[in-house]
């Protein structure tokens, strides 16, 4: 492992400001870049066409990146075939292509890890019963991980005694439920589901059951697209939970399977926060160069993490804004940012869609 | 409302077919009714047909008009009487010694989205011939597509242009397979636009066993540039065609299969083209500003997307992004080119010391316009002996890329949409 990584993970989480953190982060970065391009012929040949002369970057700004989507197209990975740990896969929304990540032990150890640090951070060290709103199916197939599957497997270790709350029909059992709670009176709990199915699978079923989840920490993620479609805000979907069930630690996190382990989560203010080992840099879409603080732009994420494939610096299909740095209220350094929604998708007609494909 | 009292009013309760120029709606069994009550198909280059393309031309091109989409200008243009006239005279001569062109009665245009003034060159020529026709447009009509729609309409509602607006049906369907199946069983000549998947989906709809399709599949273009030709070129030179060269590529955001995606530079000897290739991109890039086009973010990303993946997939490639608008891929060679594309400003480049062996190589049946400069005819009609339908059914000027013509993909339309009647008497 790097010792600029090693380093920043055992650094406690959020603790650095931004210009300590960056240098570190612009070191390591670098030498990832080197050590893509000397593993991944694939990269070299992408760098050799787009950075000719590429030295190295003098700011993170600078770092060679990746537009997210070329995982689809291309296998990036700078590890040897029989090193090949675990595939991730990722649908994504703009085509029908999937994704491929290949992990190797170590890079899936740092991102173990990585991961860690920063739920340790926000839930302690103790382990809690964990309600998963999902269904069991999901993580049907370990070597193969989509990255619904994935975000559970990832945060299954924080918890103790799962229960997934769905069926595959995404039906709530609700003796099940009912029951695995009287069973941790008194306990606090962990609850995990993606955003969309903790409103729509969970909340709108049981809003009136009077459930009481006053001791849980819910951690949600997935985006709020199909929410917002249904005009449910963030404010709706955080008033909502704690009006039904009194649960009001609520943490939504922003992150991707190409950059697994390396997730953003929101603090109490609203914000999310980088760890230590990764940032977000925030591109102007007119010239690509960072935007200033308070503007809207196209989300670049740097991590430390990828060892066996080149995603140490991508380029996102979705859209933030950095609202300050080194002055969250609720006391977390460095970058604060909230995500605005994604890239609209291109709207150039191809040659062969005379005939209207129903979506 | 004239048009109202010539057609039913009664706008039925399924609405299979809308038309788009009056927005009244049928069931498909209605609007077959409908259609099989129209008058017989007209005379080719009737005078009715004549002059409803020069009123169609007057108001396209009025200058009140505002905003004056270069499309429908150019679509204005080529509707102009000494425009017709030109067809007109083509036609006539195909009909040779001893045989006669006559309509072969009714044509269903399946239009394409990409290019959204299409619908009206394959339509006009149908009509010109005499033919009665429905035309699918897209329902996702653009602004331009509403301009030519909109003057349409107004005009069949003067009397003088009843028979032509009983016989001309513009529409909008559903994804209705039945609809698509019922409008194909009353087709003489079914016109198939928009690329392989609608040809393919609309060939499970069979035709009367006398009618005939007419397709267009998905087609890829290219540019011919003579590095010595542009080297020698001056700034006004320059300047112009890179103005002609934004029209070819970027009218339809370069979706339209024939704007050039390709760009081959030829080079004398070993002559390097650096400094020529500079010049025109700069050139180029002049042009995107005086335009004041903008590529969408969404674009931007899926052009760096495939670029950056044309890169990793062999060594020696070059990407060079210029700008939001124009980004340039050089390939070492064409053997790992695809002709995949996402359109918006991207261009792949290479360079041959030796045009005719390269192209002859590289081409496929796909391949469609070679937009030239620095290419004489002579050039051209020798590769295009040489090439022997392997590829480029156009060979045209850079600028001339887009402009239609009755000659195109191989076909001469206007010999489709009639049948040849013999006279050995």
């Amino acid at each position: 492992m790097d010792p600029g990584l090693t380093e920043l993970l055992e650094t406690e989480q959020y603790s650095l400001r931004a210009p300590a953190k960056e240098a570190l982060l612009l070191g390591a970065l670098n030498r990832l870049t080197a050590h893509h391009r000397r593993r991944c012929p694939e990269y070299a040949r992408i760098l050799d066409a787009a950075y000719p002369g590429l030295c190295e970057a003098s700011s993170i700004a600078d770092v060679p990146y990746l537009p997210v989507a070329l995982f689809k197209w291309v296998q990036l990975k700078s590890v040897d075939d029989v090193d090949v740990f675990k595939v991730m896969t990722s649908s994504g929304t703009t085509s029908s292509a999937v994704s491929r990540i290949y992990l190797d032990v170590e890079t899936a150890t740092a991102q173990t890890r990585a991961l860690a640090s920063i739920v340790t951070h926000y839930l302690g060290k103790k382990r809690r019963p964990m309600l998963i709103i999902d269904h069991p199916g999901v993580i049907k197939d370990r070597k193969e991980v989509s990255a619904r599957g994935a975000g559970i497997l990832g945060m299954m270790s924080y918890g103790r005694d799962h229960l997934y709350a769905l069926d595959a029909d995404m039906q709530v059992d609700r003796a099940a439920v009912d029951s695995w709670l009287a069973s941790h009176a008194g306990e606090e709990l962990l609850i995990f589901g993606f955003t969309f199915m903790v409103w729509e699978y969970f909340y709108e079923i049981l809003r009136e059951n009077g459930l009481d989840l006053s001791r849980a920490t819910l951690v949600h993620s997935g985006g709020w697209k199909k929410l917002a479609d249904r005009a449910v805000s963030k404010e709706t979907f955080r008033t909502g939970l704690s009006r039904a069930f009194g649960l009001t630690r609520v943490h939504d996190f922003y992150g991707m399977v190409e950059q697994v382990g390396s997730v953003f989560f929101e603090c109490p203010a609203g914000y999310f926060h980088p760890p230590n080992f990764a940032d977000v840099l925030i591109r102007d879409p007119r010239t690509w160069r960072p935007a200033a603080i308070g503007d809207k732009g196209v989300v670049e994420v740097v991590s430390l993490l990828p060892l066996s494939y080149p995603g140490h610096a991508l380029l996102t299909e979705d859209i933030a804004v950095v609202e300050g740095v080194d002055d969250c209220e609720c006391g977390r350094m460095g970058k604060r940012f909230r995500v605005n929604g994604r890239v609209p998708k291109a709207e150039i007609r191809g040659c062969s869609d005379t005939y209207e494909h129903r979506d | 409302m004239v048009a109202a009292t010539r057609m039913s009013t009664v706008t039925d309760a399924r609405a299979d077919v809308t038309s788009a120029l009056t927005g009244e709606s049928w069931s498909i069994e209605r609007f077959l009714q409908q259609i099989a009550e129209a008058p017989p198909p007209g005379r080719p280059f009737a005078s009715e047909s004549i002059a409803f393309c020069e009123a169609l031309s007057r108001d396209l091109l009025d200058p009140r008009h505002a905003p004056r989409y270069p499309q429908v200008i150019s679509l204005g243009y080529w509707l102009r009487p000494a425009s017709v006239e030109r067809a007109r005279e083509s036609f006539v001569r195909l009909q040779g010694e001893g045989t006669i062109l006559v309509p072969r009665g009714r044509v269903l245009h399946i239009t394409p989205a990409n290019v959204d003034t299409m619908f009206a060159y394959s339509w006009i020529l149908a009509l010109l011939v005499g033919n009665s026709n429905i035309v699918r447009v897209t329902t996702r009509t653009t602004d331009a597509t509403r301009r030519i729609l909109d003057a349409t309409s107004l005009l069949l509602c003067d009397p003088a242009f009843d028979d032509l607006q009983r016989r001309n049906h513009i529409v909008f369907t559903g994804h209705d397979d039945r609809v698509s199946r019922q409008l194909s069983s009353v087709a003489d000549v079914r016109v198939v636009w928009g690329g392989d998947a609608t040809i393919e989906h609309f060939r499970e709809f069979p035709l009367p066993a006398r009618g005939r399709d007419v397709t267009f599949p998905n087609r890829h273009s290219l540019a011919i540039l003579d590095a010595d030709a542009i080297r020698r070129a001056d700034e006004h030179e320059l300047g112009a065609l890179a103005d002609h060269f934004f029209n070819d590529a970027y009218w339809f955001d370069q979706a339209a299969c024939s704007s050039p995606r390709l760009l081959i530079w030829v080079a004398r000897h070993a002559d390097r083209v650096e400094d020529v290739r500079l010049r025109f991109r700069d050139a180029v890039d002049s042009a995107i500003r005086r335009r004041a086009y903008e590529a969408e973010t969404g674009v931007v990303l899926e052009k760096m997307v495939l670029g950056l993946r044309t890169a990793a997939a062999a060594d020696g490639i070059r990407y060079v992004r210029d700008s939001n608008e124009a980004t340039w891929v050089e390939l070492p060679d064409l053997a790992h080119y695809e002709r995949e594309h996402c359109g918006g400003g991207l261009f792949f480049e290479f360079v041959t010391h030796d045009l005719e062996e390269d192209l002859v190589g590289f081409l496929d049946p796909a391949d469609q316009t070679a937009a030239c400069y620095g290419v004489d005819r002579n050039l051209a009609l020798t590769l295009a002996r040489r090439i022997n339908g392997r590829g480029i059914d156009r060979w045209v000027r850079i600028g001339e890329a887009l402009t239609f013509g009755s000659v195109w993909d191989g076909y001469d339309l206007l010999e489709e949409f009639a049948r040849r009647v013999l006279v050995d008497l």
